[in-house]
């Protein structure tokens, strides 16, 4: 029990990165296409991409919500440092999925289908930009002392997470195209492909352009992910990304089925792992590690218990649930009103 | 010292409108839902379509006030992080407890609710109750984990303060703390005649209005069924929970009785109906009082002793009207919903409830109107209560309120104050009107009868 005890942190690690790749892959989709969504063409395009993801949003974003209860539970002095050091963004994250899943909801009641359209789009857009500089400001490093941030409250407001924002609109667009691409036929479907390489490219030149600009960082002597211990692990993961970047440029060619989708959420898995990688074993770079902001072993013990049992029961339903609604959105599952 | 203290304010007032209006979505979430598994099961089991028709009716109300439930969520969660970070940091059972809730309760609720509204012709119909089901234990799972939190906070146990920390020594007292069970069965009551009067005002309204009369008249009594069960359940939970305050947290009843003095032995404490407490100089400016009641309410004993504040230090008094009044608003309903169910019961016996006469009860259905709103007002008097009676302390004798805020800026408090104040107005007016739409509409004649063939799957 003992030894196994002094891996409880590096479990909730491990379980947190699972939490942020599946909320990245599958609210990532629905927030891309929001964006995407911006750029239709027709009221009923966009009823459509909406009507594409309404059984499912919800539980995508519940991934967002776990990841917060149990980085709460497991890291209580992370989710305290983390989230006031980043309110301006949480805040924004939030005002913007607050009109993303209202609109969802409120679309096919409503007589004015266009404004929550928008309210869906703009939404969509505002919470992918600011969960971008919430992961970017993350990234760039926070001071803590005595467990409280000791930073400013502007401060995740840099280069490094713009570029992270940016870069991840991207991502998550790709993700969102592809998607769309599954579920729809025709010009729509077209759009959605052609809109994905474009994506796709930006996606590999914001990775390139933020490697490039840790390494000159680094070399300066400022703090980036690349001066942690295990900085260096990022690049471990690029030939695989490579690898997966290629492959999802060839299925986008031939127009596959699910193959461009697949491929972009191996490409995301692959970041995530990368990230973690090179961040291992802190918390709150550069000095939090998992081991001096994990919570006391009697409440580890207890949620590795939770979580052990029901993350693979979570894993099974939500499998379930899209099983039920695989396929094209067409008109026979839409509400009868 | 001063803008810590504004943007503590702040924080506090920001907790306070995030919770009331998260509190007014969710709790008809819970009731809904079950009510609607209940018309479901009604239906597998009958085979009469009226109840799959109320099925799918309220479904369609459900997800528009899902949509917000959901979204106000979210911001309370981060909150523990954003502005009360200090808390956070020191008290791994919250977390911990809420990470539970999620793990355990929101998806299983978020999972299922899919296929709930969009699997009626997906899946088989049985798969489908079940799925239901499943999105009532999920609603119903997430008011016992928040309640154990919050519980914990009213009456903290199975925890040593250790160094400024709160570490636990005892899950089992820490989730079944003193206050956790009464709080949460008069919670869950709570959640249940929130949504039993607002499904009962709905359908007296149709009624009312003489449209689909025989439709509504079989949800309108199915509410007053619960309504005789939960109403009279409810007065005698909340005597009980009220007694259980008087034994955790004395300021707190002594606050919401503005009861200043302790009762000298073999004198009755009196219960005041209404008052005008002045704080600065320790005493009621009038008050209207009943004499015992309050000795007999709490101990069961005409004269038995109750602390009055002055026995505290006035450091530790939590604001008095703003625990007084509230509670007295909660109290009142309870009462009043106990003479609603049982009148419309006396009805009830009388035939007065037949489809064909129930529109001519005028004043029975005008009153079944007026509680839904009134429901409304009793959870948030009763969460006023118990979270400002409970004040200066975030975790009752523990910690303080006042250490446990992030001393973020105000200007920035403000402005996410600000900002959440609209957004949610916004949303919550969108919802007014659009749930009125679906009233004005009534139910979808499509939706009335069951499909005939199904997928054999
Ligand atoms: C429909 C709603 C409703 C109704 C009719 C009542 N209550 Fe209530 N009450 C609540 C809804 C509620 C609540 C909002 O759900 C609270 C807040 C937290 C909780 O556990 O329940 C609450 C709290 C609460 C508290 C504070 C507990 C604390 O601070 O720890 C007391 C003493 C009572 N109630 C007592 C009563 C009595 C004596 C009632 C009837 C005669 C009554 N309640 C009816
Ligand atoms: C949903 C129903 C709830 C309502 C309507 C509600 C209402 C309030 C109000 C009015 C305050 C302000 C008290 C004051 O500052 O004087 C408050 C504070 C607070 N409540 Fe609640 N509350 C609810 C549920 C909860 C739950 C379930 C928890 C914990 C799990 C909680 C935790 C807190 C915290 C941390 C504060 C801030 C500190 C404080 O001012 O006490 N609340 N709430
Ligand atoms: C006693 C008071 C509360 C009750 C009864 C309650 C109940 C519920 C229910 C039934 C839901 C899901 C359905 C819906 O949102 O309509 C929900 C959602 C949520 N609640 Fe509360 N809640 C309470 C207070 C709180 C507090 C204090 C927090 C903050 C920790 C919170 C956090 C959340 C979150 C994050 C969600 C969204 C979950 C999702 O995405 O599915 N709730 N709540």
């Amino acid at each position: 029990m003992e030894t196994l005890q002094t891996y409880l942190p590096d479990y909730f690690f491990l379980a947190l990165g699972l939490l942020l790749f599946l909320y990245m892959a599958t609210d990532g989709y629905n927030l891309g296409l929001g964006i995407f969504s911006l750029a239709a063409r027709r009221e009923e395009e966009r009823g459509l991409m909406i009507h594409s993801i309404a059984s499912t949003w919800h539980a995508s974003q519940t991934w967002l919500v776990i990841l917060g209860g149990l980085l709460f539970g497991a890291f209580p002095v992370v989710y305290g440092v983390a989230m006031s050091a980043l309110y301006i963004p949480v805040m924004l994250m939030l005002a913007g999925l607050a009109f993303r899943g209202v609109a969802i909801e409120f679309y096919h009641e409503s007589p004015n289908r266009a404004r929550w359209g928008l309210a869906f789009g703009l939404g969509s857009l505002v919470a992918t930009v600011a969960q971008g500089f919430t992961l970017g400001g993350l990234l760039s490093g926070m001071p803590v002392v005595e467990r409280q941030f000791a930073g400013g409250y502007g401060d995740w407001l840099n280069p490094f997470s713009a570029l992270v924002a940016v870069g991840g609109a991207a991502g998550f667009v790709l993700l969102g195209t592809t998607y769309l691409s599954m579920k729809t036929d025709g010009e729509l479907r077209d759009r959605a492909l052609k809109t994905a390489v474009m994506a796709a490219w930006a996606v590999l030149a914001g990775l390139a352009v933020i490697l490039l600009w840790m390494s000159l960082q680094h070399r300066e002597g400022h703090y980036s992910l690349l001066s942690l211990r295990q900085g260096h692990y990022i690049y471990l993961t690029l030939p695989i990304f490579l690898f997966e970047f290629a492959m999802l440029l060839r299925s986008l060619k031939k127009a596959e089925q699910d193959k461009p989708f697949q491929w972009s959420v191996l490409l995301f898995l692959t970041l995530v792992v990368g990230i973690a990688a090179a961040l291992y074993p802190m918390a709150v770079p550069p000095g939090l590690s998992i081991f001096d902001a994990a919570a006391p072993p009697r409440s580890l013990w207890f949620l590795f218990a939770v979580s052990a049992v029901l993350l693979p029961v979570m894993l099974a339903y939500n499998a379930w649930q899209y099983l039920v609604f695989r396929g094209k959105a067409g008109q026979e599952d839409k509400p009868e009103h | 010292m001063d803008t810590l203290f504004d943007s503590l304010m702040l924080s506090r007032l920001q907790f306070a409108a995030m919770a009331m209006v998260h509190i007014s979505f969710s709790v008809l979430t819970i009731g809904v839902a079950l009510f609607i598994a209940v018309m479901e099961g009604l239906w597998l089991r009958t085979k009469d379509p009226v109840y799959y028709g109320h099925a799918r009716f309220w479904s369609r109300l459900l997800v528009l006030n899902f949509g917000i439930g959901v979204v106000t969520g979210l911001p309370l969660e981060f909150a523990f992080g954003n502005n009360w970070a200090p808390f956070a940091a020191k008290s791994a059972f919250f977390g911990e407890i809420l990470g539970t809730e999620t793990l355990s309760a929101f998806m299983l609720e978020a999972g299922f609710l899919g296929i709930m509204i969009f699997g009626w012709n997906r899946v088989p119909p049985k798969l489908h109750f079940f799925s239901t089901c499943m999105v009532v234990v999920g609603s119903s799972l997430s008011v016992f984990w928040i309640m154990v939190a919050n519980s914990w906070m009213q009456s903290p146990a199975g925890v040593v303060l250790d160094g400024g920390r709160i570490v636990l020594t005892n899950f089992r007292e820490a989730i079944f703390n003193p206050d956790m069970v009464i709080s949460t069965a008069h919670m869950y009551l709570a959640c249940l005649q929130a949504s039993l009067f607002l499904i009962g005002g709905i359908s007296a309204w149709y009624v009312l209005r003489r449209r689909h009369v025989e439709f509504f008249a079989r949800s309108f009594q199915v509410a007053l069924i619960a309504a005789l069960v939960v109403a009279p359940l409810q007065v005698w939970v909340g005597d009980e929970n009220g007694r259980e305050v008087a034994n955790l947290q004395p300021t707190k009843l002594a606050a919401m009785e503005a009861h200043w003095d302790t009762n000298p032995a073999g004198q009755g404490a009196s219960w005041i109906i209404a008052a005008w407490p002045d704080e600065a100089n320790q005493r009621n400016h009038w008050a209207v009082e009943v004499p015992y009641v309050l000795s007999l309410l709490l101990t069961h004993s005409p004269t038995g002793e109750v602390k009055g504040l002055k026995d505290f230090p006035k450091e530790l008094h939590p604001p008095i009207l703003m625990t007084f009044y509230p509670f007295r608003v909660m109290v009142f309903a309870g009462f009043a919903f106990l003479g609603l169910a049982l009148w419309t019961g006396w009805r009830w016996k009388k035939g007065a409830l037949a489809a064909e006469r129930l529109a001519g009860e005028k004043w029975l259905l005008y009153a079944w109107m007026a509680a839904g709103p009134l429901a409304w007002a009793a959870v948030e008097g009763g969460w006023i209560t118990r979270e400002v009676g409970r004040q200066p302390w975030l975790v009752y004798g523990l910690v303080r309120t006042s250490e446990a805020a992030t001393p973020l800026p105000a200007g920035v408090v403000a402005a996410s104050l600000a900002g959440y104040l609209v957004i949610a107005g916004l949303l919550t007016a969108a919802f007014v009107a659009l749930a009125g739409r679906v009233l004005a509409q009534g139910p979808d004649p499509s939706t009335l009868t069951p499909p005939q063939a199904r997928p054999a799957d």
